[in-house]
Protein backbone atom coordinates (compact mmCIF):
# COMPACT_ATOMS: atom_id res chain seq x y z
CA UNK A 1 0.00 0.00 0.00
CA UNK A 2 1.74 2.97 -1.21
CA UNK A 3 0.62 6.20 0.71
CA UNK A 4 2.65 9.56 -0.90
CA UNK A 5 3.47 12.38 1.65
CA UNK A 6 0.47 14.86 0.45
CA UNK A 7 -1.88 11.92 1.35
CA UNK A 8 -0.25 11.53 5.07
CA UNK A 9 -0.25 15.32 5.48
CA UNK A 10 -3.97 15.24 4.49
CA UNK A 11 -4.60 13.58 7.85
CA UNK A 12 -3.39 16.86 10.03
CA UNK A 13 -5.90 19.43 10.57
CA UNK A 14 -6.51 21.75 7.38
CA UNK A 15 -4.58 24.85 9.49
CA UNK A 16 -1.44 22.94 10.05
CA UNK A 17 -1.57 21.43 6.81
CA UNK A 18 -1.90 24.94 4.98
CA UNK A 19 1.07 26.35 7.25
CA UNK A 20 3.24 23.22 6.24
CA UNK A 21 2.65 23.08 2.25
CA UNK A 22 2.90 27.01 2.41
CA UNK A 23 6.43 26.39 3.68
CA UNK A 24 7.59 23.20 2.68
CA UNK A 25 8.46 22.37 -1.01
CA UNK A 26 5.96 19.26 -0.37
CA UNK A 27 5.61 17.86 -3.84
CA UNK A 28 9.16 17.94 -4.22
CA UNK A 29 10.10 16.47 -1.60
CA UNK A 30 7.09 13.86 -2.31
CA UNK A 31 8.71 13.54 -5.98
CA UNK A 32 11.92 12.97 -5.01
CA UNK A 33 11.01 9.90 -2.11
CA UNK A 34 8.94 8.61 -4.78
CA UNK A 35 11.56 7.63 -7.11
CA UNK A 36 13.73 5.53 -5.36
CA UNK A 37 12.33 1.74 -5.82
CA UNK A 38 13.94 -1.49 -4.75
CA UNK A 39 13.80 -4.21 -7.40
CA UNK A 40 12.48 -7.98 -6.55
CA UNK A 41 14.66 -10.59 -7.01
CA UNK A 42 16.80 -13.47 -5.26
CA UNK A 43 19.68 -11.20 -3.46
CA UNK A 44 17.10 -8.83 -2.53
CA UNK A 45 18.03 -9.10 0.85
CA UNK A 46 21.65 -8.11 0.35
CA UNK A 47 19.72 -4.28 0.24
CA UNK A 48 19.12 -4.42 3.93
CA UNK A 49 22.80 -4.03 4.77
CA UNK A 50 23.18 -0.30 4.12
CA UNK A 51 20.39 0.58 5.92
CA UNK A 52 21.96 -1.47 8.95
CA UNK A 53 24.93 0.30 8.76
CA UNK A 54 23.39 3.53 9.11
CA UNK A 55 21.64 2.18 12.11
CA UNK A 56 24.61 1.19 13.97
CA UNK A 57 26.13 4.81 12.89
CA UNK A 58 22.90 6.31 14.94
CA UNK A 59 23.52 4.12 18.12
CA UNK A 60 26.79 5.03 17.89
CA UNK A 61 26.26 9.11 17.80
CA UNK A 62 23.91 8.82 20.91
CA UNK A 63 26.11 6.58 22.46
CA UNK A 64 28.78 8.55 21.83
CA UNK A 65 27.18 11.56 23.27
CA UNK A 66 26.33 9.97 26.33
CA UNK A 67 29.87 8.59 27.13
CA UNK A 68 31.20 12.16 26.23
CA UNK A 69 29.53 13.46 29.69
CA UNK A 70 32.39 11.16 31.66
CA UNK A 71 34.95 11.06 29.42
CA UNK A 72 38.43 12.72 30.05
CA UNK A 73 40.63 12.90 27.06
CA UNK A 74 43.78 13.29 29.17
CA UNK A 75 46.36 11.28 29.80
CA UNK A 76 45.76 11.04 33.41
CA UNK A 77 41.99 11.01 33.46
CA UNK A 78 41.16 8.64 29.93
CA UNK A 79 41.43 5.02 31.74
CA UNK A 80 40.22 6.61 35.13
CA UNK A 81 36.89 8.37 33.49
CA UNK A 82 35.84 4.87 31.73
CA UNK A 83 36.69 3.02 35.06
CA UNK A 84 34.17 5.52 36.46
CA UNK A 85 31.73 4.91 33.75
CA UNK A 86 31.63 1.09 33.72
CA UNK A 87 31.70 1.15 37.77
CA UNK A 88 30.09 3.99 38.74
CA UNK A 89 27.54 5.80 36.51
CA UNK A 90 24.60 4.46 36.59
CA UNK A 91 24.05 2.27 33.26
CA UNK A 92 27.39 3.34 32.48
CA UNK A 93 28.67 -0.13 31.58
CA UNK A 94 25.66 -1.07 29.49
CA UNK A 95 26.05 2.67 27.32
CA UNK A 96 29.74 2.09 26.84
CA UNK A 97 29.53 -1.52 25.71
CA UNK A 98 26.32 -0.84 23.40
CA UNK A 99 28.77 2.09 22.06
CA UNK A 100 31.84 -0.64 22.04
CA UNK A 101 29.54 -3.88 20.20
CA UNK A 102 27.71 -1.36 18.12
CA UNK A 103 31.03 -0.34 16.41
CA UNK A 104 31.98 -3.97 15.70
CA UNK A 105 28.51 -4.24 14.53
CA UNK A 106 28.86 -1.00 12.26
CA UNK A 107 32.02 -2.34 10.87
CA UNK A 108 30.30 -5.99 10.25
CA UNK A 109 27.51 -4.11 8.27
CA UNK A 110 29.28 -2.31 6.71
CA UNK A 111 32.13 -4.47 5.07
CA UNK A 112 29.18 -6.88 4.62
CA UNK A 113 27.29 -4.47 2.55
CA UNK A 114 30.28 -3.11 0.25
CA UNK A 115 30.88 -7.20 -0.54
CA UNK A 116 27.86 -7.37 -1.70
CA UNK A 117 27.76 -4.39 -3.98
CA UNK A 118 31.34 -5.59 -5.30
CA UNK A 119 29.43 -9.01 -6.18
CA UNK A 120 26.26 -7.56 -7.57
CA UNK A 121 28.58 -5.43 -9.56
CA UNK A 122 26.60 -2.54 -8.43
CA UNK A 123 29.00 -0.07 -9.00
CA UNK A 124 28.84 -0.35 -12.59
CA UNK A 125 27.64 2.91 -14.73
CA UNK A 126 25.63 5.52 -13.66
CA UNK A 127 26.43 4.54 -10.12
CA UNK A 128 30.57 5.14 -9.65
CA UNK A 129 30.39 7.66 -7.70
CA UNK A 130 28.21 5.76 -5.16
CA UNK A 131 30.85 3.19 -5.14
CA UNK A 132 33.48 5.69 -4.58
CA UNK A 133 31.61 7.50 -1.98
CA UNK A 134 31.12 4.49 -0.23
CA UNK A 135 34.47 3.59 -0.47
CA UNK A 136 35.95 6.80 1.18
CA UNK A 137 33.45 5.98 3.57
CA UNK A 138 34.57 2.41 4.74
CA UNK A 139 37.91 4.43 5.26
CA UNK A 140 36.19 6.71 7.67
CA UNK A 141 34.23 4.30 9.62
CA UNK A 142 37.14 2.48 10.44
CA UNK A 143 38.93 5.59 11.10
CA UNK A 144 36.10 5.63 13.99
CA UNK A 145 37.28 2.33 14.84
CA UNK A 146 41.04 3.24 14.86
CA UNK A 147 40.73 6.65 16.63
CA UNK A 148 38.39 4.88 19.36
CA UNK A 149 40.51 2.18 20.37
CA UNK A 150 42.94 4.32 21.96
CA UNK A 151 40.18 6.58 23.85
CA UNK A 152 40.30 4.20 26.45
CA UNK A 153 44.44 4.18 27.29
CA UNK A 154 44.49 0.13 28.52
CA UNK A 155 47.51 -1.76 27.49
CA UNK A 156 45.90 -3.50 24.12
CA UNK A 157 44.17 0.05 23.23
CA UNK A 158 47.93 1.57 23.39
CA UNK A 159 49.67 -1.36 21.61
CA UNK A 160 47.33 -1.55 18.69
CA UNK A 161 47.76 2.26 18.59
CA UNK A 162 51.50 1.93 18.72
CA UNK A 163 51.32 -0.88 15.55
CA UNK A 164 48.84 1.14 14.20
CA UNK A 165 50.34 4.76 13.55
CA UNK A 166 54.10 3.08 13.19
CA UNK A 167 52.59 1.54 9.82
CA UNK A 168 51.90 4.36 8.36
CA UNK A 169 55.61 5.88 8.91
CA UNK A 170 56.75 4.23 6.08
CA UNK A 171 54.79 5.46 3.15
CA UNK A 172 57.02 7.12 0.54
CA UNK A 173 57.56 11.09 1.67
CA UNK A 174 54.48 11.87 3.97
CA UNK A 175 54.25 8.97 6.25
CA UNK A 176 56.58 10.33 9.34
CA UNK A 177 54.67 13.86 9.07
CA UNK A 178 51.54 11.95 8.95
CA UNK A 179 52.46 9.86 12.01
CA UNK A 180 53.85 13.06 13.73
CA UNK A 181 50.20 14.55 12.87
CA UNK A 182 48.59 11.18 14.52
CA UNK A 183 50.58 10.83 17.77
CA UNK A 184 51.04 14.89 18.33
CA UNK A 185 54.59 13.96 18.45
CA UNK A 186 57.97 10.83 17.46
CA UNK A 187 55.97 9.06 20.28
CA UNK A 188 52.63 7.76 21.50
CA UNK A 189 52.07 9.69 24.95
CA UNK A 190 49.73 12.27 26.16
CA UNK A 191 49.73 14.62 23.01
CA UNK A 192 47.61 11.54 21.27
CA UNK A 193 44.80 10.88 23.33
CA UNK A 194 43.60 14.69 22.47
CA UNK A 195 44.44 13.97 18.96
CA UNK A 196 42.48 10.88 18.49
CA UNK A 197 39.61 12.14 20.61
CA UNK A 198 39.25 15.01 18.37
CA UNK A 199 39.48 13.04 15.37
CA UNK A 200 36.76 10.72 16.83
CA UNK A 201 33.75 13.66 17.59
CA UNK A 202 34.79 16.30 15.29
CA UNK A 203 36.50 15.51 12.64
CA UNK A 204 35.47 12.39 11.60
CA UNK A 205 31.63 12.89 12.03
CA UNK A 206 31.45 15.88 9.90
CA UNK A 207 33.42 14.58 6.99
CA UNK A 208 30.92 11.41 7.65
CA UNK A 209 28.12 13.00 8.12
CA UNK A 210 28.86 14.89 4.55
CA UNK A 211 29.42 11.89 2.64
CA UNK A 212 26.67 10.02 3.83
CA UNK A 213 24.56 12.84 2.59
CA UNK A 214 25.98 12.53 -0.51
CA UNK A 215 25.72 8.69 -1.01
CA UNK A 216 22.18 8.80 -0.29
CA UNK A 217 21.14 11.26 -2.36
CA UNK A 218 23.02 9.24 -5.46
CA UNK A 219 20.76 6.45 -3.85
CA UNK A 220 17.74 8.15 -3.38
CA UNK A 221 18.29 9.59 -7.18
CA UNK A 222 19.21 6.73 -9.18
CA UNK A 223 17.26 3.67 -7.00
CA UNK A 224 18.83 -0.02 -6.34
CA UNK A 225 20.82 -1.61 -8.95
CA UNK A 226 19.16 -4.69 -10.11
CA UNK A 227 22.40 -7.33 -10.41
CA UNK A 228 23.39 -8.41 -13.57
CA UNK A 229 21.41 -11.37 -15.63
CA UNK A 230 19.18 -11.91 -12.31
CA UNK A 231 15.40 -12.73 -12.74
CA UNK A 232 13.43 -9.92 -11.23
CA UNK A 233 10.08 -11.23 -8.76
CA UNK A 234 7.53 -9.36 -9.60
CA UNK A 235 7.26 -4.92 -9.45
CA UNK A 236 9.98 -3.30 -8.16
CA UNK A 237 9.18 -2.19 -4.39
CA UNK A 238 8.69 1.32 -3.75
CA UNK A 239 11.79 2.54 -0.88
CA UNK A 240 9.62 5.14 0.80
CA UNK A 241 7.38 4.01 3.08
CA UNK A 242 7.44 0.19 1.68
CA UNK A 243 11.42 -0.77 2.01
CA UNK A 244 11.79 1.56 5.03
CA UNK A 245 9.15 -0.38 7.03
CA UNK A 246 10.91 -3.80 6.10
CA UNK A 247 14.55 -1.62 7.32
CA UNK A 248 13.01 -0.69 10.64
CA UNK A 249 11.89 -4.65 11.05
CA UNK A 250 15.11 -5.30 10.28
CA UNK A 251 17.07 -2.54 12.74
CA UNK A 252 14.45 -3.81 15.87
CA UNK A 253 16.11 -7.59 15.66
CA UNK A 254 19.59 -5.90 15.33
CA UNK A 255 18.83 -3.61 17.88
CA UNK A 256 17.37 -6.71 19.79
CA UNK A 257 20.68 -8.93 19.26
CA UNK A 258 23.03 -5.33 19.95
CA UNK A 259 21.48 -5.70 23.60
CA UNK A 260 21.90 -8.79 23.50
CA UNK A 261 25.66 -8.66 22.84
CA UNK A 262 26.11 -5.95 25.51
CA UNK A 263 24.69 -7.53 28.18
CA UNK A 264 25.70 -10.90 28.17
CA UNK A 265 29.02 -9.81 26.76
CA UNK A 266 29.90 -6.41 28.34
CA UNK A 267 32.51 -4.69 26.70
CA UNK A 268 35.62 -5.13 29.45
CA UNK A 269 38.52 -3.11 30.03
CA UNK A 270 42.20 -3.70 30.33
CA UNK A 271 45.01 -2.68 32.64
CA UNK A 272 45.86 0.91 31.97
CA UNK A 273 48.24 1.91 29.56
CA UNK A 274 51.99 1.85 31.01
CA UNK A 275 54.53 3.44 28.14
CA UNK A 276 57.21 1.55 30.00
CA UNK A 277 55.65 -1.73 29.91
CA UNK A 278 56.91 -4.70 27.39
CA UNK A 279 54.01 -5.73 24.84
CA UNK A 280 51.85 -8.27 26.09
CA UNK A 281 52.27 -11.52 24.34
CA UNK A 282 49.42 -12.51 21.82
CA UNK A 283 48.47 -8.71 21.86
CA UNK A 284 46.22 -8.18 18.71
CA UNK A 285 43.98 -4.85 17.52
CA UNK A 286 40.57 -5.39 16.28
CA UNK A 287 39.03 -8.14 14.55
CA UNK A 288 38.94 -5.48 10.98
CA UNK A 289 42.76 -4.91 11.16
CA UNK A 290 43.84 -8.38 11.49
CA UNK A 291 44.44 -9.06 8.00
CA UNK A 292 47.29 -6.15 7.38
CA UNK A 293 48.54 -6.95 11.13
CA UNK A 294 49.55 -10.66 10.39
CA UNK A 295 50.41 -10.13 7.42
CA UNK A 296 53.30 -7.85 8.89
CA UNK A 297 54.09 -10.81 10.90
CA UNK A 298 54.24 -13.15 7.85
CA UNK A 299 56.26 -10.82 5.72
CA UNK A 300 60.03 -10.86 5.74
CA UNK A 301 61.95 -7.55 6.84
CA UNK A 302 63.24 -6.88 3.16
CA UNK A 303 61.51 -7.64 0.39
CA UNK A 304 62.69 -6.09 -3.26
CA UNK A 305 65.63 -4.05 -1.13
CA UNK A 306 62.66 -2.50 0.84
CA UNK A 307 61.55 -3.10 4.11
CA UNK A 308 58.48 -5.35 4.92
CA UNK A 309 56.39 -2.64 6.08
CA UNK A 310 56.80 -0.29 3.15
CA UNK A 311 56.28 -2.77 0.69
CA UNK A 312 52.98 -3.77 2.54
CA UNK A 313 51.82 -0.05 2.62
CA UNK A 314 52.62 0.17 -1.56
CA UNK A 315 50.81 -2.65 -2.21
CA UNK A 316 48.02 -1.42 -0.23
CA UNK A 317 47.60 1.56 -1.68
CA UNK A 318 48.06 0.05 -5.06
CA UNK A 319 45.41 -2.26 -4.29
CA UNK A 320 42.92 0.42 -2.71
CA UNK A 321 43.12 2.63 -5.69
CA UNK A 322 42.48 -0.49 -8.11
CA UNK A 323 39.26 -0.80 -5.42
CA UNK A 324 38.60 2.96 -5.88
CA UNK A 325 38.63 3.14 -9.34
CA UNK A 326 36.49 -0.44 -10.09
CA UNK A 327 34.25 1.34 -11.86
CA UNK A 328 35.98 2.84 -14.61
CA UNK A 329 38.18 -0.75 -14.47
CA UNK A 330 35.50 -3.30 -15.15
CA UNK A 331 35.06 -2.82 -18.63
CA UNK A 332 32.68 -6.20 -18.71
CA UNK A 333 30.22 -4.61 -16.30
CA UNK A 334 29.53 -1.96 -18.40
CA UNK A 335 28.07 -4.10 -20.70
CA UNK A 336 26.05 -6.12 -18.39
CA UNK A 337 28.10 -8.94 -18.44
CA UNK A 338 29.33 -10.39 -15.26
CA UNK A 339 33.32 -9.93 -14.61
CA UNK A 340 34.66 -13.37 -13.92
CA UNK A 341 38.51 -12.18 -13.86
CA UNK A 342 37.44 -9.19 -11.28
CA UNK A 343 34.98 -11.70 -8.88
CA UNK A 344 37.70 -14.57 -9.06
CA UNK A 345 40.36 -12.23 -7.60
CA UNK A 346 38.16 -10.16 -5.69
CA UNK A 347 37.26 -14.31 -3.81
CA UNK A 348 40.56 -14.49 -3.62
CA UNK A 349 41.52 -11.59 -1.59
CA UNK A 350 38.63 -12.08 0.77
CA UNK A 351 39.33 -15.49 1.31
CA UNK A 352 42.52 -14.71 2.40
CA UNK A 353 41.74 -11.95 4.94
CA UNK A 354 38.89 -14.64 6.61
CA UNK A 355 41.72 -17.26 6.53
CA UNK A 356 44.38 -15.23 7.99
CA UNK A 357 42.15 -13.58 10.61
CA UNK A 358 40.74 -16.76 11.88
CA UNK A 359 44.48 -18.45 12.01
CA UNK A 360 45.09 -15.43 14.28
CA UNK A 361 42.30 -16.21 16.92
CA UNK A 362 43.58 -20.12 16.76
CA UNK B 1 35.56 37.96 -12.78
CA UNK B 2 35.49 34.28 -12.12
CA UNK B 3 39.49 34.38 -12.37
CA UNK B 4 40.03 36.81 -9.80
CA UNK B 5 37.59 34.82 -7.94
CA UNK B 6 39.53 31.92 -8.55
CA UNK B 7 42.98 33.57 -7.55
CA UNK B 8 41.93 35.10 -4.38
CA UNK B 9 40.59 31.57 -2.95
CA UNK B 10 44.25 30.31 -3.70
CA UNK B 11 45.51 33.61 -2.42
CA UNK B 12 43.64 32.87 0.48
CA UNK B 13 43.12 28.95 1.41
CA UNK B 14 47.43 28.60 0.54
CA UNK B 15 48.29 30.44 3.64
CA UNK B 16 45.33 29.52 5.58
CA UNK B 17 45.92 25.39 4.93
CA UNK B 18 49.08 26.14 5.48
CA UNK B 19 49.03 27.79 8.89
CA UNK B 20 46.69 25.46 10.26
CA UNK B 21 49.06 22.21 8.79
CA UNK B 22 51.86 24.49 10.94
CA UNK B 23 49.83 24.38 14.04
CA UNK B 24 49.19 20.62 13.98
CA UNK B 25 52.36 19.57 13.32
CA UNK B 26 53.84 18.75 16.78
CA UNK B 27 57.08 20.40 17.71
CA UNK B 28 60.14 18.28 16.56
CA UNK B 29 62.47 16.54 19.58
CA UNK B 30 64.86 19.14 21.13
CA UNK B 31 68.61 18.18 21.26
CA UNK B 32 69.85 15.24 23.32
CA UNK B 33 69.05 14.27 26.71
CA UNK B 34 71.55 12.74 29.21
CA UNK B 35 70.39 11.24 32.70
CA UNK B 36 71.23 9.15 35.58
CA UNK B 37 68.86 6.29 35.09
CA UNK B 38 69.31 3.74 37.17
CA UNK B 39 72.71 2.02 39.61
CA UNK B 40 74.26 -1.04 38.59
CA UNK B 41 72.98 -2.66 41.47
CA UNK B 42 69.10 -2.23 40.31
CA UNK B 43 70.24 -4.73 37.09
CA UNK B 44 72.13 -7.40 38.28
CA UNK B 45 73.94 -9.45 35.69
CA UNK B 46 71.67 -11.30 33.09
CA UNK B 47 69.00 -8.78 33.87
CA UNK B 48 67.20 -6.09 32.20
CA UNK B 49 65.24 -3.14 32.91
CA UNK B 50 63.03 -0.76 30.78
CA UNK B 51 63.18 2.96 32.00
CA UNK B 52 62.05 6.28 31.02
CA UNK B 53 64.46 9.19 29.08
CA UNK B 54 63.15 12.00 27.81
CA UNK B 55 59.51 10.65 27.39
CA UNK B 56 61.25 7.02 25.66
CA UNK B 57 61.56 3.87 26.64
CA UNK B 58 64.96 2.52 27.52
CA UNK B 59 65.99 -0.87 27.96
CA UNK B 60 68.89 -1.24 30.23
CA UNK B 61 70.66 -5.23 30.28
CA UNK B 62 73.62 -5.95 31.90
CA UNK B 63 75.15 -9.19 30.12
CA UNK B 64 76.17 -12.41 32.15
CA UNK B 65 79.66 -10.82 31.98
CA UNK B 66 78.24 -7.90 34.01
CA UNK B 67 78.88 -5.33 31.10
CA UNK B 68 76.02 -2.73 30.57
CA UNK B 69 74.17 -1.40 27.77
CA UNK B 70 71.45 0.28 26.76
CA UNK B 71 69.01 0.14 23.62
CA UNK B 72 65.81 2.47 22.84
CA UNK B 73 63.48 -0.24 23.73
CA UNK B 74 61.30 0.59 20.40
CA UNK B 75 61.21 -2.49 18.29
CA UNK B 76 62.69 -1.35 14.64
CA UNK B 77 59.46 -3.08 13.10
CA UNK B 78 56.17 -1.61 14.50
CA UNK B 79 57.97 0.13 17.65
CA UNK B 80 56.01 -2.02 20.62
CA UNK B 81 58.25 -1.45 23.64
CA UNK B 82 60.65 -4.96 23.89
CA UNK B 83 61.85 -6.73 27.01
CA UNK B 84 64.82 -8.69 27.56
CA UNK B 85 64.38 -12.70 28.46
CA UNK B 86 66.60 -13.85 30.42
CA UNK B 87 65.78 -17.77 30.02
CA UNK B 88 67.14 -17.20 26.24
CA UNK B 89 69.49 -14.14 27.07
CA UNK B 90 67.81 -12.34 24.05
CA UNK B 91 65.52 -9.04 23.54
CA UNK B 92 62.17 -9.82 22.73
CA UNK B 93 59.53 -8.02 20.90
CA UNK B 94 55.83 -9.88 22.02
CA UNK B 95 54.45 -8.19 18.92
CA UNK B 96 55.69 -10.04 16.35
CA UNK B 97 57.79 -11.88 17.97
CA UNK B 98 61.15 -10.49 16.39
CA UNK B 99 64.05 -11.43 18.36
CA UNK B 100 67.33 -9.71 19.12
CA UNK B 101 70.59 -10.63 20.37
CA UNK B 102 71.96 -8.38 23.96
CA UNK B 103 74.07 -6.45 20.99
CA UNK B 104 70.97 -5.36 19.59
CA UNK B 105 70.85 -7.40 16.18
CA UNK B 106 68.08 -8.43 14.47
CA UNK B 107 68.47 -12.39 14.62
CA UNK B 108 65.33 -13.32 13.61
CA UNK B 109 61.05 -12.05 13.10
CA UNK B 110 60.21 -9.18 10.55
CA UNK B 111 62.07 -6.66 12.40
CA UNK B 112 64.33 -5.11 9.39
CA UNK B 113 67.18 -3.09 11.76
CA UNK B 114 68.80 -3.64 14.77
CA UNK B 115 68.15 -1.72 18.11
CA UNK B 116 69.68 1.65 18.33
CA UNK B 117 72.50 1.66 21.08
CA UNK B 118 72.52 4.56 23.51
CA UNK B 119 75.81 6.03 24.63
CA UNK B 120 76.48 4.96 28.50
CA UNK B 121 78.59 5.90 31.01
CA UNK B 122 79.08 4.82 34.63
CA UNK B 123 79.90 7.15 37.47
CA UNK B 124 79.85 5.67 40.98
CA UNK B 125 77.39 3.27 39.81
CA UNK B 126 75.47 5.46 38.47
CA UNK B 127 74.18 4.51 35.08
CA UNK B 128 73.99 7.20 32.68
CA UNK B 129 72.40 7.07 28.93
CA UNK B 130 72.19 9.86 26.40
CA UNK B 131 69.34 9.51 24.20
CA UNK B 132 68.80 11.90 20.77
Amino acid sequence: MRQNLIHRLSRLSPSIRTWLTDRLPVETIDNHLKNKMVPRHRHTLWYYLGGLTAFFLMVQILTGVLLMLYYKPTIDGAHQSVAYIINEVPFGWLIRSVHSWAANLMIAALLLHMVSVFYLQAYRPPRELMWMSGFILLFLILGFGFTGYLLPWDDVAFYATQIGTEVPKSIPFIGPTLVGLLRGGEDIGEATIPRMYTLHVFVLPIATLFLIGVHLFLNQYYGSSKPIKTPLKGEDIPFYPNFLLRDFRIWGFAFILLLCLSILMPWGLGEEADLLRPAPEGVKPEWYFIPMYQTLSILPSQILMIDGETFLNIVLMIGGLIVFLLPFLDRKAKNEERNKFILITGTIIIVYCIGITISAYM
Amino acid sequence: MNILLLGWTVVTAVPFLSTVFRYASPPKRKGPVTAAVATTGDIPPHTGKTVSLGNRPVLLITTPEGQQRAFLANCTHLGCVVRYREEENDIFCACHNSVFDIEGNNISGPAPRPLPQLPIEIDNDNIIVTVS
